[in-house]
């Protein structure tokens, strides 16, 4: 579990000027929960990705990993392997020559003894799919087979907790759909606690739970479809709502009874059959 | 008045055992003043495919014409061709460079020889275009601004060339959703008000189907399709095999077609759906009225 207790952040412009990033957020993260965190451009969501794992500190406030405070140092490279981390930029972090030995980077520098190494590079390779690739140099891959190995390379680590802070924003809808279904299998069927932070609301509504950011502060939270019934705060923060909760709002403006928490098509013909 | 790409071919690395066909035989013709989408996967070749249009990369073979010119021949002058061809790269706001956002936009105006007047003009004009106001971002460092700030402002340096033609390379990636809008409907503006002819390069069908009035699907170097949206969201299954989504509300109308219902399948936004159904479901009553 993660616990988030009255997190604070500021980044200083110089030294007077400081800037609010993080203001008071109360959160608890689950073991084996799916939690996606959506925001606009500049709401504080990245910042409190990189509190997740201790890649940033609290000016006050406390994250609290499994028990361990990231600010205590003496936890901090335990904290690492336990939340694995996915950056946006797929070429931003890979660092070796062939895909294998990339995903064995993590356990090698923790000094995992060579044939466990082995063990979890197959482990890690065979959960995304990308055993036939283990020889091929990462830059000849594709950016959704890109971040693939790079969820691998955690999951080498042994992380319980997964952090993806936008992995599909450089992707195609291919690779997009290839990533997401990555990141739900994972989670279904690993046990998983995957925290997906995303511009993508149709990658949010396959959350268990959705955390709306505002201004550094959490401004709604609740399951998917609690949250984006909210159609019009959450235009006022600048966001978007599936496309089907899009149209039933419109719908529901020409005073047709079609509720808000249709995410699916199906479901949405299903609704409205009977008006046609 | 048109860019006319004639017979595109082009190799990388050619001659080498790494060679690769980037793109293959594309003959292509964008009118001027018209909004044009050209989408297709990553590596599917539409990056290569536009950096062409100002002269970037040179053919392997064929022909570029930009109104009527070879612009692959020797001799061209490709400063003119470049600012009457602006082209905005992926994350713009990387390439901002100057200590304030006006020194920025003048970048290329001031390399124009024109007079100072009119260096000043033209950054005024330019990030109005944008919606920013010179007297409060000017004398800003652009890097103190947000991220769809600062890619208005990247956008702004090429506008200030004041280009006839305008390439953009997936310029709404990484933005949320609002500053996603803010670009487009930018986009809409310049092509509706300033006549500018607009090509997008982009993965998302939604984003497209908002603006664009033709659309090239460009898969592994050739032209898969080109034609209206109408047309080319017609061939859902061929744009799937290729990796591409309808959008959501095309499949909505496709999936009502499929359970009888008689709708119109080109419509691609909440907006267009909402006016479509409504005008079904008043028929309805009518005929209900009717029969009664």
């Amino acid at each position: 579990m993660i616990e988030i207790k009255n997190l604070l952040h500021h980044y200083y412009i110089n030294e007077e000027k400081k800037l609010t990033a993080l203001d008071g957020i109360h959160l608890s993260i689950e073991k084996g929960e799916f939690l996606a965190i959506i925001g606009a451009n500049g709401s504080g969501k990245s910042t409190l990705s990189r509190h997740l794992n201790g890649l940033l500190l609290p000016s006050s406030g406390d994250v609290i990993v499994d028990g361990m405070n990231t600010k205590e140092e003496n936890n901090i490279w335990q904290i690492r392997q336990a939340v694995g981390m996915v950056f946006q930029n797929p070429e931003n972090q890979i660092v070796a020559a062939v895909v294998e030995e990339d995903i064995a980077f993590g356990p090698e520098n923790l000094g995992v003894a060579p044939a466990e190494i082995r063990e979890r590079v197959n482990f890690a390779l065979q959960v995304v799919g990308m055993e036939k690739w283990r020889n091929h140099p990462p830059h000849l891959l594709s950016g959704g087979q890109k971040q693939k190995i790079a969820i691998a390379g955690a999951l080498a680590l042994g992380s319980q907790y997964l952090v993806l802070d936008e992995p599909t924003a450089m992707l195609d809808p291919a690779g997009r759909r290839d990533v997401l279904q990555t990141i739900q299998k994972l989670h279904q069927e690993k046990g998983l606690t995957v925290i997906l932070i995303t511009h993508f609301m149709e990658e949010a509504v396959e959350a268990e739970r959705v955390v709306v950011m505002g201004e550094g502060k959490i401004f709604l939270e609740g399951k998917p479809e609690d949250v984006f019934v909210q159609v019009e705060q959450l235009k006022k923060l600048g966001l978007d709502v599936p496309a089907m909760t899009e149209l039933a709002f419109l719908l529901q403006q020409e005073k047709l009874d079609i509720p808000l928490n249709i995410f699916k098509i199906d479901e949405m013909v299903k609704y409205l059959c009977p008006y046609l | 008045m048109s860019i006319f790409i004639e017979h595109l071919t082009h190799l990388y690395s050619p001659g080498s055992p790494l060679q690769v066909k980037a793109l293959d035989d594309i003959t292509l013709q964008i009118e001027a003043g018209e909004f044009l989408a050209i989408i297709g996967q990553s590596g599917s070749g539409k990056s290569t495919l536009v950096q062409h249009f100002n002269g970037l990369l040179k053919p392997s073979s064929g022909n570029i014409y930009l109104e009527g010119q070879n612009i692959t021949v020797k001799g061209v002058n490709l400063r003119l061709i470049r600012q009457r061809v602006g082209m905005i790269f992926q994350y713009p706001e990387q390439q901002l460079f100057e200590e304030t956002v006006f020194d920025d936009v003048a970048f290329g105006p001031r390399n124009l020889g024109i007079t100072e007047e009119d260096v000043e003009k033209r950054v005024q004009n330019a990030l109005a275009l944008v919606g920013l106001d010179k007297q409060k971002v000017g004398s800003r460092s652009p890097f103190q601004l947000s991220g769809g700030q600062m890619r208005r402002v990247a956008i702004a340096g090429v506008l200030a060339m004041q280009p006839d033609y305008l390439i953009l390379d997936e310029p709404t990636a990484n933005l949320d959703p609002q500053g996603r809008d803010e670009i487009l409907f930018l986009l809409d503006k310049l092509n509706k008000e300033q006549k500018v002819t607009i090509i997008l390069v982009s993965h998302s069908m939604e984003e497209v189907a908002r603006f664009a009035e033709r659309i090239v699907v460009v898969h592994e170097g050739k032209v898969l399709t080109v034609g209206t949206l109408a047309e080319v969201f017609a061939e859902e299954s061929q744009l799937e095999k290729v990796g591409l989504a309808l959008p959501p509300i095309t499949k909505l109308m496709k999936e009502l077609n499929r359970a009888g219902k008689k709708v119109e399948t080109a419509v691609f936004t909440p907006k267009q759906a909402t006016s479509e159904l409504l005008k079904i479901i008043k028929e309805k009553r009518v005929r209900g009225k009717k029969d009664v």
